[in-house]
């Protein structure tokens, strides 16, 4: 009977053993095919980059031109790269929508030839009592009394007044040209006897939503117009603008609170008059080969082709950023910035851009 | 305006923390989800512990001192300090001689209690049926006497002659130093002979009876696979089994189930996958698998020739599960290190393996012996593993066995 209770028990603990659960062997897994390349010809030059192979990785990253968001994707080894940037459109508003954009076409941005907006002392309605503008342009001093725009861009550009009289003054306003503005605007004020001063938007092709007015950088009003009483020589008028559309505009006026006239005028406003140029969602083509490095910006894409076959999210930057995987094909033109020789370029690309 | 150092760091800092392009972790979230969750096994010590237990329980039948009968006259030893030798005298009686036998098997003495008859033939006193028998206490001489008459009492050798029941000192008459030299397997082919030579149904080999038997395996076998210019390992394999034996004309059947565990040396998978995204990373996924554990169906036939035993016979294997270690690794950063176990998809499910064997008999329930088999189907049912397949691995096993009595 011991015996039977001694194998009974063995029997027992050899069945709970094999019944424990177990792993499962996992099947190999086989290699997987490239994500992001390239396949392509300049020239008569065939080129191909894969991610993953030869060196080359898929970097994606926002960056800046003329203060206006190029997202952007390269491809790159160190022999060779292959950079498509898509410029932010809309730049007037807070919230754009790139990816609906991109998905309706894309077009090629092309340099401008001509300045795109020209601005001289001679504009501004009080120019008899100015000797001189000192214009900045992203805070350096670019030239006197004339500054033009070559480039389309968002610019930071501070106008420092000096009058014959010695005395000088100095604002700052942003200046977009060569994008899609969604609204224009112009600052005006009017400074009555005993410093009562009003200042107000006009010209404005959409309603305005709300208005915050700083005087002398303290917020003093949230009314549509300023209305208040000054004192002294100069204060700076900001407004900043938010349109019911979504456009968000900041302009600054320099008042002279002796009614001497020594004012400066939104000079901002003079934007409207720009060049009709929109790189908005537009894009940008950069390859380098062989320590050539061509660009589309130089040359004539009106007429080349960007067909997008598809486009979809793809995954998260580390900044927490989307990206997008696009599909397209690629027919253009780009120029040696070297020799200025224009070649044609196809291609065929599987590629990553991040957006906001 | 002038920056302070504390806004220069900042500056610095917080350029690099947001530079152009870093190749974040992040991007490797699709690999992430490929991976599965990482989980620590702690079965690995419950199962080799079950493994050592049931092995250390099967080893007990192999052990005088554990088996029930013994276990009982162990009791019985220690409430009596001296034991008692019924020897019949010349008219028929038994009388009770004290003596001190010795264990045959060790070097541990160990009181036994035999009745001797009127022809000097001793068999186990528990073994007598008569309810008749009546025993007392004799000197130490005629113990001496009665003992040196028995053959089998002889090859001990080692008796103590009792002297302290009666404090009578007394040399044996018999012993030498040859005697005293013999061997294990001398000692036990001399009781073996005695056993047979007296025809005695409780000293006669039961392995070529009707009986269940259990058997205890150890042994080598060739690796499974073998690496090019690299040694190969062997693995190492303890089974135990239960069975049952009976006698066919002249020869032996026996048939059983057993449970086998078998060391794998260096049996491993290693298989490396490129995974593509932003650039590309290579997904490390190794196993190593430390044993594999099978049930098995042994089938003899053998023939006996005196004490010694040459079967024939096979073995059917069936792989049941298998333990290994398994690690993960993207660009040589481990994500994953888990053992426990596996099944045994890569394996053979079933194996089948010829055998011969020699065995000698031990005792009337011990037999001890070489097999020696070669698997027919190959183990490894994959490509995966490193090395090329061996074919027809040949392992080698000492094997005991022994007699079971319900």
């Amino acid at each position: 009977m011991n015996n039977r209770i001694k194998y009974m028990f063995g029997l027992v603990l050899l069945l709970t053993v094999v019944s424990c659960k177990k792993d499962l062997i996992e099947d190999p897994k086989p290699d997987e095919t490239p994500v992001f390349k390239i396949d392509g010809m300049i020239g008569s030059e065939a080129f191909t980059a894969t991610a993953g192979d030869d060196g080359f990785l898929m970097t994606t990253f926002i960056d800046q031109f003329n203060n206006v968001d190029v997202f952007t994707g390269k491809i790159s080894n160190e022999n060779l790269s292959f950079e498509l940037g898509f410029f932010n459109g809309d730049i007037d508003m807070d919230q754009a929508s790139m990816t609906d954009a991109i998905a309706q076409g894309i077009l090629f941005a092309n340099q401008p030839q001509l300045p795109l907006l020209t601005i001289t002392k001679d504009q501004l309605p009080n120019s008899s009592l100015i000797s001189s503008i000192n214009w900045y342009v992203d805070g350096v001093n670019v030239s006197q009394n004339t500054v033009s725009f070559l480039e389309p861009g968002k610019f930071n550009v501070g106008a420092k007044v000096n009058f014959y009289d010695g005395t000088s003054a100095t604002i700052y306003n942003d200046v977009i040209v060569g994008y899609n503005r969604n609204v224009n605007c112009q600052l005006r004020h009017f400074l009555g006897q005993n410093g009562h001063l009003q200042v107000w938007v006009d010209e404005y092709s959409q309603d305005i939503s709300s208005v915050k007015w700083y005087l002398d950088d303290v917020l003093v009003s949230n009314d549509i117009k300023l209305d208040t009483t000054i004192d002294g020589y100069g204060h700076k008028v900001e407004a900043v603008i938010t349109f019911v559309n979504g456009a968000k505009r900041t302009r600054s006026v320099w008042v002279d609170g002796s009614l001497n006239g020594k004012f400066i005028d939104d000079f901002a406003s003079f934007e409207a008059n720009s060049t009709n140029v929109q790189w908005d969602f537009k894009t940008k083509l950069t390859f380098k080969k062989d320590g050539k490095t061509y660009t589309t910006l130089a040359t004539n894409n009106q007429l080349s082709e960007f067909e997008v076959l598809d486009f979809a999210y793809y995954s998260t930057s580390s900044q927490g950023k989307p990206i997008y995987k696009i599909l397209a094909t690629i027919n253009c033109f780009v120029k040696d910035i070297a020799t200025n020789e224009v070649l044609p370029l196809d291609a065929t690309i599987t590629f990553a851009v991040e957006f906001k | 305006m002038s920056w302070t150092d504390d806004e220069l760091d900042n500056v610095f800092r917080e350029a690099a923390e947001q530079p152009v392009f870093e190749y974040q972790a992040s991007y490797f979230q699709d690999i992430e989800k490929q991976l599965p969750i990482q989980k620590s096994r702690k079965i690995a010590w419950y199962w080799w512990t079950a493994t050592i237990f049931i092995i250390g329980f099967v080893s007990l039948f192999f052990t005088k001192v554990w088996t029930p009968e013994l276990n009982g006259k162990n009791v019985q030893q220690e409430s009596v300090p001296s034991k008692d030798v019924a020897v019949a005298d010349i008219n028929g009686s038994e009388q009770k001689v004290v003596v001190s036998a010795i264990n045959t098997n060790s070097h541990l003495n160990q009181n036994i209690q035999l009745t001797a008859n009127n022809t000097k033939v001793v068999v186990p006193s528990n073994k007598l049926k008569s309810s008749r028998v009546i025993t007392e206490q004799v000197n130490a001489v005629q113990q001496v006497q009665d003992v040196q008459s028995i053959p089998a009492m002889n090859t001990f050798g080692e008796l103590d002659y009792g002297a302290d029941a009666n404090e009578v000192t007394s040399v044996p008459v018999s012993t030498s130093e040859s005697e005293a030299a013999l061997t294990f397997l001398t000692l036990s082919e001399l009781q073996f002979e005695q056993s047979d030579r007296l025809n005695d149904s409780f000293r006669s080999f039961k392995m070529n009876k009707n009986s269940f038997y259990l058997g205890l395996n150890a042994g080598v076998e060739q690796a499974w696979s073998t690496v090019e210019n690299v040694p190969s390992p062997l693995y190492s394999k303890v089974s135990v089994e239960f069975g049952f034996s009976r006698p066919i004309k002249s020869l032996n059947f026996s048939a059983g189930v057993g449970f086998e565990a078998t060391k794998l040396n260096d049996l491993r998978i290693k298989e490396r996958t490129k995974i593509y995204s932003f650039g590309s990373s290579i997904l490390e996924n190794s196993y190593q698998f430390s044993s594999i554990y099978s049930v098995l169906v042994p089938i003899e036939l053998s023939k006996s020739f005196g004490r010694h035993t040459i079967g024939f016979g096979a073995v059917g294997e069936v792989n049941l599960f298998a333990h290994a270690s398994h690690e993960k690794s993207v660009d040589g950063v481990r994500t994953m290190d888990a053992n426990g176990l596996t099944n045994v998809d890569l394996f053979n499910r079933f194996g089948l393996s010829p055998k011969v064997s020699y065995s000698l008999a031990l005792s009337e329930k011990l037999q001890i012996g070489l097999s020696l088999q070669t698997q027919l189907f190959q183990p490894l049912n994959s490509n995966r593993f490193i090395g090329e397949p061996t074919k027809l691995p040949i392992s080698g096993q000492v094997f005991l066995k022994r007699a079971l009595k319900f």
